[in-house]
């Protein structure tokens, strides 16, 4: 199966993936994990440069791919593990986020909060959420079995051009 | 430091529902019980205080949408106040603007339910 992309109308090119070696997590698939997940990724991203603003939009994005790793790929069961890879490059940040669970099959484009209010939901806001915050965001299938979330967040460029293509 | 403490106080009518620590999917239960306890006990004039919230992730803010259609049936209302910076640009982000009333300070939020 190729990667679920959303269709965004225009879909930034993915970061290169850069040969140093990545900083990695390997932690249980579990809600208890997220605090240290959103803080690993705060301060990693402002390791890698990016501001405070920029660093806490990353940690929320992480978090929330986190998040659909626990509830809907695991479905809350207890026993599995994620693997979370930072590649910090000079372009940016990518972060990958592997797991042998369920793989969605549609990122939605946009979450309306007034619609899903009308409806009582309290779901459906964490892939848009993602994709506001990230450059691009992608659900790959990259062996048999192995679903991963990659995540890209580009620098914005010093004069303001295409760099920061949120 | 614990993640999450809730304290709940009553202003006149309104409750006012004050966060402390991050809202995420480990910590929702305990904001949403919060929440529906107030709902269920009668008190539909909420107030959210996110003074000393650090961050809400969409856990959070799907435990206010997933309620506050019902606070409006019965009369009531959801409204948030004193977001800090970075929990205010997720809420603005995901366009919860739209969907709940906002105040720089509790007294105006509070003061907002007066006459409704």
């Amino acid at each position: 199966m190729g990667p679920v992309e959303s269709a965004a109308p225009r879909t930034p090119d993915p970061l290169p993936t850069p040969a140093a070696p990545p900083i990695v997590l390997i932690l249980p698939a579990a809600c208890e994990a997220l605090t240290l997940v959103h803080e690993a990724a705060r301060r990693i991203a402002a390791g890698a440069g990016f501001d405070e603003l920029a660093a806490d939009e990353i940690a929320v994005a992480v978090n929330e791919a986190m998040t659909n790793i626990v509830e809907h790929a695991y479905r809350g069961e207890p026993g599995h593990e994620v693997t979370i890879r930072f590649h910090p490059s000079p372009g940016g940040l990518r972060v990958e986020l592997d797991h042998r669970g369920e793989s969605p099959t549609r990122l939605p484009l946009e979450a309306d909060p007034v619609r899903l209010a009308a409806e009582r939901r309290r779901g459906g806001l964490g892939v848009a959420l993602m994709r506001k915050l990230m450059t691009r965001v992608e659900h790959l299938e990259p062996s048999p079995g192995v679903g991963r979330w990659s995540l890209d967040r580009r620098h914005r460029h010093p004069d303001g051009r295409s760099g920061d293509l949120r | 430091m614990p993640e999450l403490e809730i304290t709940i106080r009553s202003v006149g009518s309104v409750a006012v529902v004050e966060p402390r620590g991050f809202v995420n999917a480990h910590t929702v239960s305990g904001f949403e019980r919060a929440l529906s306890e107030r709902v269920d006990a009668g008190n539909v004039r909420i107030v959210i205080s996110g003074a000393h919230l650090s961050y809400v992730a969409s856990a959070g803010f799907g435990a206010i949408m997933g309620l506050i259609e019902d606070v409006r049936g019965r009369g009531g209302d959801i409204r948030i106040c004193a977001l800090s910076g970075p929990v205010a640009h997720i809420f603005r982000v995901l366009g919860f603007d739209r969907l709940c009333r906002t105040f720089e300070r509790e007294e105006d939020a509070v003061e907002s339910f007066r006459g409704s």
